[in-house]
């Protein structure tokens, strides 16, 4: 044993197990008892002979590896060259490595050799940011990401090119993000699994039928995935089609599968037991095809499996347009709204102040995505001095300056924004409290700037507190948060033919009497028009009934209404 | 602005900030704690899908898959003036959950807080997505408690056409 660390010392430490002139010294290590690294060269024909040499030991070698290999401890000494590298003990059993050694390889007897690659953390950096940084890194050499997904701060992809495996695991640490983070990478042996969606299956059958010899009854599934249709489709297996781990087979969730025939792969020599590998199967099929189905494995006729009835699903409820705690507040925060940013849209937003109290409270908030600055996205320059994102600004007095108070102060801020037009088709609005003494309105959309070059889309979301003032409302307090619209919401943004057809209403007769305040003489004017509609008088009529009952809009319709009771109300006070 | 006023805004950073912390901490990792942040009559909208009462709230967070938050953004201020709110229990929205009364009449002195929060959030399942998130936060004796808290997605959302243009 203590051969072996020390081996594993000389092999790993001082200059990592690699010569200055570039050769690697442990290239003959064969002789070595004990102790055997494989790795890489240009020309590779020699390992592959030795590993299909190796052959079966090897696949069964991975399962035990199948767990974090490349500690993020950055322990010193770790050869970032020696990437594919597999120890064998003295018996011929296989070891499990230590945390910091590299994975071991793994070799497919056709020739292809898949890795997966995981960068921690990297979820909080773009798509497109961390593969170009990759990319430009490890140039001349070029990869396909294959199967890139988010897991949690993780994110990983495959790459099938071992040159690829190998510089992009030497890359550990060796680049730094713009946030100045340095981007750990591991690469370990993994075959992609691929969940099936509609869109993978519509792919396969299109191959498949390709593919199939209706004369002989024959699918031909050999390089399945090589095929140019299914470029992101490796996960189907059949018959000597490499199958290691019965796992694998995971990927074929979703087909209808009656039949499966697996002889050949590796994974059934796998089981001593017969009775073991059905089991197995059983369970992996239950998982594949739902409760009802019938298998074949050479042969093998399958028991129905007995199972237990708990299910412990979690979903993502889909999204909705809006919430109304009550439907009654729909027409009053429609209103608010268009009046609002018919305002806020115009060229000059002065007439704002009508629309806040004289005490309320404004903030605005901004920030880059994760992974975001103003190098790599639209400036959010415009906003940024007034940010108030409490996890950036520190210190009582800042804060306070940043918080504008009064309606004055409001306005003038919201003066010195950009220039702007809102996407009413964009918005989501909620409304989780609207009492007659307060309402709250959570509103998130897009808007452009209409006089900043190249009129950028942004990305809000802005809650109003409303209160009643006088005859209608005004906001007490609004919080206001910018940033970059997501790609797909920029793609969407003012997209005047929606896929959706959009109905266009007729001013919808507010049931709830007098919306917001937002000047006098546009309040009046609503008021008539509502009085109007609701009382089927004309609007000159309603106008006297207002005006006679001093602007109060409750007052004048029991005014009206008990006049109408009396029938002193003249007919030509209902001829429109 | 009065003195009073400034302690209150004081007040609200400092609760946002522990509020916060506190919030998408437990969201990630202690999914079941997450209703015994709400008033028992606050509402919680989900991406526009609202529910109110906290075993309401809580069946929907524990439906939800295990998420990891990250937080870019945090924004606070108080409702100003006197705040006195009424709670009232209900089975449906038609009754009324809060009554602040409107800041110029002096009747009791609640503390309530806006919060507007803003991040990136990866549910298991699903691509990480940046969201927005707006609370109102009150004072219930000595424990600030969600009175209300909707959660968006930054994204497109798909409304039927019926719902598109009601706004």
């Amino acid at each position: 044993m203590s051969k072996r660390r020390n081996q594993k010392k000389w092999n790993f430490d001082s200059d990592g197990g690699y010569r200055r002139d570039g050769k690697y010294f442990y290239e003959h290590d064969d002789r070595v008892d004990g102790v055997r690294r494989v790795s890489f060269k240009p020309n590779n024909n020699r390992i592959a002979k030795r590993e299909r040499h190796q052959g079966r030991r090897q696949f069964f070698g991975r399962l035990d590896e199948d767990v974090e290999m490349a500690g993020t401890s950055g322990g010193g000494g770790r050869n970032p060259n020696s990437l594919i590298t597999y120890v064998r003990g003295r018996g011929g059993r296989n070891k499990r490595q230590g945390r910091n050694s590299p994975p071991p390889r793994v070799w497919h007897g056709d020739g292809s050799c898949w890795f997966k690659v995981t960068i921690p953390y990297g979820a909080k950096y773009e798509k497109d940011y961390i593969l170009r940084l990759l990319i430009s890194h490890i140039s001349p050499t070029i990869f396909i990401p294959l199967a890139f997904r988010t897991q949690g701060n993780e994110v990983t992809f495959y790459v099938e090119d071992y040159e690829a495996a190998n510089k992009l695991s030497a890359a550990n640490r060796k680049m730094t993000a713009n946030d100045g983070f340095k981007i750990q990478i591991r690469v370990s042996p993994g075959l992609p699994k691929i969940e099936l969606n509609q869109t993978l299956k519509a792919k396969i059958t299109a191959v498949m039928s390709k593919r199939y010899n209706s004369e002989t009854k024959a699918l031909d599934l050999s390089k399945f995935h090589m095929d140019p249709e299914v470029q992101y489709l490796f996960s189907l297996f059949s018959i000597a089609n490499n199958i290691h781990d019965i796992q694998q087979l995971n990927s074929l969730q979703g087909l209808p599968i009656v039949e499966l025939m697996l002889q050949g792969n590796p994974l059934c020599n796998k089981f001593k037991e017969q009775s073991v590998y059905v089991s197995s199967l059983v369970c992996v099929l239950l998982i594949l095809c739902g409760k009802s189905f019938s298998c074949f494995q050479d042969n093998i006729d399958l028991p129905p499996p007995i199972t237990f009835d708990v299910s412990d699903e979690t979903s993502i409820p889909p999204s909705k347009g809006s919430f109304l705690c009550l439907p009654e507040g729909q027409p009053i925060v429609r209103q608010f709204l268009e009046q609002y940013y018919s305002l806020y849209d115009a060229e000059n937003r002065q007439p704002l102040l009508d629309a806040y109290h004289q005490n309320a409270l404004f903030s605005l908030s901004t920030a880059y995505h994760a992974g975001e600055n103003s190098a790599t996205s639209p400036r959010l320059f415009d906003y940024l001095p007034e940010s108030r994102n409490l996890r950036k600004v520190n210190g009582y007095e800042r804060r306070n300056k940043l918080l504008k108070s009064g309606k004055l102060a409001i306005v003038t801020s919201l003066s010195q924004l950009p220039s702007s037009q809102h996407d009413p088709l964009s918005f989501a609005v909620d409304l989780p409290i609207f009492t007659p003494q307060l309402i709250y309105i959570s509103v998130s959309g897009l808007f452009k700037e209409t006089k900043t070059a190249k009129q950028p889309v942004r990305a809000f979301n802005r809650v109003f507190v409303l209160v009643p003032a006088g005859s209608g409302f005004c906001i007490v307090n609004e919080q206001f948060f910018v940033t970059n619209p997501t790609p797909e919401q920029e793609k969407a943004a003012f997209n005047v033919n929606p896929v959706v057809p959009v109905q266009v209403e007729p001013p919808v007769p507010s049931a709830v009497p007098v919306p917001v305040a937002l000047g006098e003489e546009a309040l009046r004017e609503q008021m008539v028009q509502t009085m109007s509609h609701q009382s089927g008088m004309n609007q000159d009529w309603a106008r006297k009934c207002l005006a006679e009952t001093d602007w109060n809009f409750e007052r004048a319709m029991f005014a009206f209404s008990e006049l109408h009771k009396q029938g002193t109300i003249p007919a030509e006070a209902f001829m429109k | 602005m009065d003195q009073e006023h400034k302690v209150k805004i004081d007040d609200a950073c400092r609760a946002a900030e522990e509020f916060t912390n506190l919030y998408y901490e437990n969201l990630d990792r202690r999914r079941h704690l997450m209703s015994k942040f709400y008033l028992d009559t606050g509402v919680m909208v989900w991406n526009g899908n609202g529910v109110n009462g906290k075993d309401m709230i809580h069946k929907l967070f524990m439906e939800l898959p295990a998420s990891e938050s990250n937080l870019l953004s945090v924004d606070s201020h108080p409702i100003l003036g006197k705040t006195n709110c009424i709670y009232v229990t209900g089975n449906d929205f038609r009754f009324l959950q809060l009554i602040p009364v409107h800041l110029d009449a002096a009747v009791g002195n609640q503390r309530t807080v806006l919060i507007q929060a803003a991040g990136f959030v990866t549910f298991q399942g699903k691509a990480g997505v940046p969201f927005q998130q707006n609370f109102m936060v009150t004072a219930e004796g000595d424990k600030w408690k969600i009175v209300s808290d909707c959660f968006r997605f930054q994204e497109v959302v798909q409304m039927p056409a019926e719902s598109k243009a009601k706004f």
